[in-house]
């Protein structure tokens, strides 16, 4: 599997101990210590010490972040020489998707604001990219809790449910134009081909509808988006091929429409009747 | 609507025109989509008949869900590989929602590039990829040799092209790449 992505465990750990960051630690440290000091010989009052939370309040919680990164580093990349503990057919299970692709969506998204390792304001350094992507994944592939989670890759649930929220934000913003796109001419003739061979000429994909409950939605709603089955619900209008490739993909309308209703107000509609 | 003599495709030199095809003796341009029952009988989309008596309805119609259950398996597919999917959403917003299916729906086409031509196992998949390629076809494949290597991988990457197949210029048009969204 060709993979231009595939960094071995040593290199994603020299990312977080390297001398820039160590140095960055260092002088972001300094410059508290330096900020403290000042802040104190300016003020007539002599504000109490205290590092972290702030007393009375519920403390936090005494992870170790870097234990996360190493379980996932030893698990599915191999840590200090050895091989990782899963297989590629594992990796693949665990995260729903080939080591390419992970490694190629970690690496476009690894330098983001939100993934971007950061220091905190006690100077210590915080969570590494991999583990919010693998938390994201993770989430999604077994649609678990954060909490759930947590236990694995050491991070808090607000933390995890975060980076689903940006993970996806960011997929969708980046990759709709080689994912989910229409077809271009040359891939419209490789379908018609297709299908000429299984004897339906002309046949371009099949198109169908389906629901996904909504849950949390607003009370507001709970008539609007009421399905047949009288729960709140948000229909998805799909086109594919025989390959489960998606071409089109409409979701939005409430789960009150049939099938009928949003194929009205799908692009769909309008890529059909224009055309 | 349904092209009645299926196997009557007018050819050019030999080969198939894709374009176009010939049913009950009239050449049909416009290309259809397979859908269910509760759709009406729109010229783009070809559903079973209602209440099939005859052998020509009841043939084409058990040819017609034999084509469409590929398909149908996708939302079993995708319920499987994103669980979150199977389980009612905890989103507050419809946007959110929308959000999370499409980055699922990118994540799944994604892996479907992969394994394209066949969607066979991954054991499969590593034997040979003549072997993959010929044991994915299935069902009512009429062609027996193994279908045209495509520059499929190619032409995924690519940014959408200057000149485009016409239904998918208005597609785009009408917002198909994130006016809708937000």
């Amino acid at each position: 599997m060709e993979d231009s992505f595939d960094l071995s465990a040593d290199a994603i750990l020299e990312d977080t101990e390297d001398l820039k960051n160590a140095s960055a630690v260092a002088a972001h440290q300094q410059a508290l210590r330096h900020w403290r000091k000042r802040s104190r010989e300016s003020q007539v009052h002599r504000w109490p010490d205290f590092d972290g939370s702030v007393p009375g309040r519920r403390p936090k919680e005494r992870r170790n972040i870097r234990s996360g990164l190493l379980a996932i580093l030893r698990d599915f990349f191999g840590l200090n020489g050895k091989s990782p503990v899963y297989n590629e057919g594992d990796f693949e299970r665990r995260f729903r998707v080939p080591r390419s692709v992970f490694r190629r969506i970690d690496n476009a998204v690894k330098d983001r604001p939100f993934f971007a390792q950061r220091i905190n304001a006690p100077g210590r350094l915080q969570a590494h990219p991999l583990q919010k992507v693998v938390a994201a994944f993770r989430v999604i592939a077994y649609g678990e809790a954060p909490d759930r989670t947590d236990e694995y890759v050491q991070l808090s649930a607000s933390t995890i449910a975060m980076s689903v929220r940006e993970l996806m934000r960011f997929i969708a913003d980046e990759f709709e134009h080689s994912y989910l796109r229409p077809h271009t001419p040359e891939e419209l003739q490789r379908i018609l081909t297709r299908n000429y061979e299984r004897v339906t000429p002309g046949c371009i994909s099949s198109l169908d509808c389906s629901h996904w409950e909504w849950r949390n939605g607003p009370q507001a709603f709970a008539g609007m988006y009421q399905n047949l089955h009288g729960k709140r619900s948000v229909v998805m209008e799909t086109v594919r091929d025989e390959d489960l490739w998606i071409w089109q993909f409409f979701v939005r309308c409430p789960g009150s429409h049939n099938d009928l209703n949003v194929m009205h107000v799908s692009p769909l509609y309008l890529f059909v009747t224009n055309g | 609507m349904f092209p009645l003599s299926i196997y009557s495709l007018r050819t050019d030199n030999g080969r198939p025109v894709h374009s176009s095809y010939t049913a009950n003796g009239t050449t049909h341009t416009l290309l259809y989509y397979l859908v269910d029952g509760i759709y009406p009988r729109f010229a783009f989309s070809v559903s079973p008949f209602p209440n099939p008596t005859t052998e020509v309805e009841v043939t084409l119609n058990r040819l017609q869900e034999v084509l469409r259950k590929d398909v149908e398996r996708l939302y079993a597919v995708f319920t499987a590989r994103f669980r979150v999917a199977l389980h009612p959403a905890k989103y507050s917003t419809v946007e959110q929602m929308v959000t999370v299916t499409k980055a699922m729906a990118m994540l799944h086409n994604m892996d479907t590039k992969k394994r394209r031509d066949g969607y066979v196992s991954r054991t499969r998949m590593a034997g040979s990829g003549q072997a993959a390629c010929g044991g994915g076809r299935r069902g009512l494949g009429v062609g027996t040799e193994a279908p045209p290597a495509t520059p499929a991988a190619e032409i995924e990457e690519r940014p959408p092209p200057a000149v485009m197949h016409p239904p998918a210029a208005i597609w785009l048009r009408v917002g198909g790449l994130g006016e809708l969204r937000r």
